[in-house]
């Protein structure tokens, strides 16, 4: 199935507004997602992108408007929902001396798809180890998950979001903390999943970078609001790139692929 | 003296009330360790004797208030915590104080003596009733089951409990269920172990079990045996010397963690916040 055809919109949001007390995190944000399409969220730091996600998987509240993920509202309650919604987010600190392996932690994907109850089959552990070897992590899977580096737990949620299987796919900057030459080769892994299982998927970055080489939409957002909604071709420009970005000389930086921009 | 294999008949219940209180503490212990919520479980131990005590005073059985009152701190601090609005310190802290507070006023409420209202600070192992060991022995065998039938969702909320939301496992549910579990087995072992004793029956046996392994399940299992050999430690102690049985069985699990943290793989680990 070719992902230029989508049949339809399994993903919305409608005048979602968010506000940590004072701060407006969204505001009226109205957003509608196909099924298969790959969205990629730019906007600077504080632009609302991780809020965004978590309104549509039910992580935190909103105090206007609604959203739709599959036919459900989500909330904090809805788990049913959230085993359909795989999220990769921004590597947080953890105990190093949790007791649970690399192996335990990516098999905690398939626990919320299995039900209360469910052990994990041969299959779903053939999975895991898959996943970890395709990663390339396989040699830390006995290892403790707080005892291994930033850049190979984020390696671990993306593989533990992979192994969920879910037909929609939120990644928050799941390439931040890797380092930076095997930042594109893991970039490049998700995208070819990605092509093969047909998630609809919403990846945030705040690094011009790190946008994935195909993708089929961009949403440009800026306090809190969606600045701009479109194509590649049409937004990834120099002129809009500066403007949203403030004029913060990104493309001077040397992160950014002379291949995304379109002059 | 009637001896069933080799050991005199009236240390049999002791035994067993031992052997299920260490299963039972050990196991929840787990969760309070794990999950660093060792002052929730001071607080709930509190709320337990407070019941106990206003269970006293208004004629219950302590036991029926010392639930009562482990379910209304458990039902409070829960929530508390998870709202974030107070830190999870404060909210135990404020409910913790209160209960104490409330336990000095049903004390002085009591009427005539206080020796049983002062008997709940350190229990009596050596006169547990068959019916104290037949709830006790519920309780752990209820808390092995919730652990083997959800143990894949115990460990995740336990470990992760952010990623296990992120996954759709229904965590409130799981950690509401882990908190009342806490409340009931610290109620029911109030008689038997004691207000002080309880806490280091639940701290004791995991955070040695947490020192050893970074296995989920070996950490439950040696938190079992450790809070098992601390008991029958202890009551073997205070037999062949004549001591008291609560401080023997403190003794002991205090020991069995020094000698865990001495030879614990875990020393050098340092908390490190991963970019």
């Amino acid at each position: 199935m070719s992902r230029d055809v989508f049949s339809e919109y399994i993903v919305s949001l409608k005048n979602v507004s968010v506000y940590y007390n004072s701060h407006t995190a969204l505001d009226d944000i109205t957003l509608s997602f196909r099924r298969g399409e790959f969205t990629v969220i730019l906007g600077p730091n504080g632009s609302g992108k991780t809020t965004l996600l978590k309104a549509l998987c039910g992580l935190c509240k909103f105090q206007k408007g609604s959203v739709k993920a599959l036919g459900q509202s989500p909330s904090s309650y809805n788990f049913l929902l959230r085993r359909k919604i795989a999220h990769v987010a921004q590597v947080e600190f953890i105990d190093p001396k949790l007791p649970i392996t690399v192996r335990e932690s990516v098999a905690t994907g398939r626990a919320g798809v299995l039900g209360l109850g469910r052990r994990l089959s041969k299959a779903d552990w053939e999975l895991v180890d898959n996943t970890l070897e395709w990663i390339g992590i396989s040699h830390l899977a006995n290892k403790p998950l707080g005892q291994i580096s930033g850049g190979e737990r984020q390696k671990t949620s993306i593989a533990r979001a992979l192994v969920q299987q879910a037909p929609i796919l939120l990644l928050d900057e799941p390439t931040a903390s890797i380092d930076p030459n095997a930042q594109r080769d893991i970039l490049d892994l998700i995208e070819h999943k990605i092509n093969i299982h047909q998630f609809t998927t919403l990846y945030v970055t705040h690094e011009l970078a790190m946008i994935p080489n195909r993708c089929d939409r961009i949403v440009m957002l800026r306090n809190g609001k969606v600045w701009a909604d479109g194509k590649p071709e049409e937004l990834l420009v120099e002129e809009k790139l500066t403007e949203l970005y403030g004029g913060n000389g990104f493309c001077c930086s040397g992160k950014f692929s002379a291949h995304h921009i379109h002059h | 003296m009637h001896e069933i294999l080799g050991i005199p008949e009236y240390l049999w219940r002791p035994i067993l009330a031992g052997f299920f209180s260490g299963i039972a503490c050990s196991i929840v212990g787990v969760f309070i360790v794990t999950m660093h919520l060792s002052f929730l479980g001071i607080c709930i131990a509190h709320s337990a004797f407070t019941g106990a005590l206003f269970g006293l005073w208004i004629g219950w059985n302590p036991l029926a208030g010392a639930i009562l009152f482990s379910l209304i701190a458990s039902a409070i601090v829960g929530p508390l915590a998870d709202r974030g609005e107070l830190s999870p310190d404060t909210s135990t802290g404020i409910v913790f104080s209160t209960m104490l507070g409330l336990a000095f006023l049903f004390l002085g409420l009591i009427p005539g003596s206080k020796a049983s209202a002062l008997s709940l600070f350190w229990g009596n192992i050596l006169t547990v009733t068959p019916l104290d060991i037949y709830i006790l022995a519920g309780i752990a065998l209820s808390l092995l089951l919730l652990f083997t039938i959800f143990f894949k969702e115990i460990h995740a909320v336990l470990c992760h409990r952010q990623v296990a939301m992120y996954v759709g496992i229904p965590t409130a549910l799981i950690f509401y269920l882990l908190l009342i579990a806490t409340g009931l087995t610290i109620a029911v072992s109030l008689q038997t172990v004691g207000g002080l004793l309880i806490y280091s029956l639940l701290l004791n046996p995991s955070a040695s079990a947490h020192q050893l392994t970074y296995r989920f399940k070996t950490m439950l299992v040696l938190s079992v045996i450790f809070g098992i050999t601390s008991c029958w430690g202890g009551i073997a102690l205070s037999y062949k010397y004549n001591l008291p049985t609560g401080a023997t069985i403190i003794l002991i699990s205090s020991l069995i963690f020094i000698l865990s943290a001495i030879f614990s793989p875990k020393r050098q680990v340092k908390g490190t916040t991963n970019a």
